[in-house]
């Protein structure tokens, strides 16, 4: 009997001391955050009129008609 | 969809630093740190002079991202290379990657620590959520989505910084070489700063015109 309780004693612990052996994982995930997409209107003030929060082809217009603005040839019309 | 990009025209720029100021304005950056500058080759030599406004290219096979240990850049829709401070280590292997010395690291205290990475984000903010005072303290203004473009290139007075959706870029570029060439004037190769960069293109040894 005591020969039992011995052997499961040493078993228990046994298998406690290599338990610590083993290998956790470590892979490493990067916590990214998904950014929102540009044509959602900044919350803020200084949102320029002209174009719907939300909706890609108003905010591409509105990008492509500012873009002009860089082209001296079409101020100077 | 809109594939953003900048070009300098060295033809028209005046080495005047309105970009870098612009843009130092614009997103609050910190001493030390400069997100844009302004390069300037055969200084003082009259005729031979030219100047560009550098900052991040926003390249397609950005070399940044593909260094990066911790993974932390993106790259939006709009082909605009952004990164998330939240990950970035600040370890420099971006800033030895890349071919244009965009990456920038604050080195505030009394040590000189090097903080988190920052570089130009094409005013396209980061992470957080658009306009977001969180998103300014990080990254800057978020103008793309304000409807705006980039603060250097609308500020600058001689346009010769642009910037955009790349199409339109190119367009208005071509416009330039175009006019340029009728009145006379180098175009081409010669008009995109080729021959500064890599030398004229020399006769071979024993061949004559």
């Amino acid at each position: 009997m005591i020969k039992r309780i011995s052997l499961t004693a040493a078993l228990v612990a046994s298998a406690f001391t290599l338990g610590a052996c083993s290998e956790l994982p470590q892979t490493v995930v990067a916590a990214k955050k998904g950014d929102e997409k540009a044509y959602i209107a900044a919350d803020n003030k200084y949102v320029e009129k002209g174009w719907t929060s939300g909706d890609p082809v108003t905010w591409e217009k509105q990008l492509k008609l500012r873009s002009q603005g860089q082209d001296d040839y079409v101020k100077a019309k | 969809m809109a594939r953003m990009k900048f070009i300098c025209d060295s033809e028209r720029c005046i080495e005047c630093n309105g970009c870098v100021t612009a843009c130092k304005n614009e997103h609050e950056v910190p001493w030390g740190v400069n997100r844009r500058r302004v390069v300037t080759i055969n200084d003082g030599v009259i005729g031979a002079e030219k100047s560009i406004s550098v900052a991040c290219m926003h390249c397609s096979d950005a070399p940044c991202m593909a260094v990066c240990p911790v993974d932390c850049f993106y790259r939006t829709d709009e082909g605009v290379v952004l990164h998330d401070k939240d990950i970035c280590i600040g370890c420099g292997y971006c800033s030895y990657a890349c071919p244009f010395g965009a990456p920038q690291f604050p080195s505030a205290g009394t040590f000189g620590l090097r903080g988190k990475m920052d570089k130009c984000t094409f005013c396209a903010g980061g992470p957080e959520k658009n306009g977001t005072q969180a998103e300014f303290e990080k990254y800057g203004r978020n103008r793309l989505s304000e409807g705006k473009l980039p603060a250097c290139a609308e500020m600058c007075s001689t346009k010769a910084l642009i910037g955009g959706d790349g199409d339109v870029v190119a367009d208005i570029f071509r416009n330039r070489v175009v006019k340029r060439q009728s009145n006379g004037k180098a175009a081409g190769a010669n008009v995109f700063g080729w021959g500064t960069a890599y030398g004229k293109p020399q006769q071979a040894p024993g061949k004559k015109s």
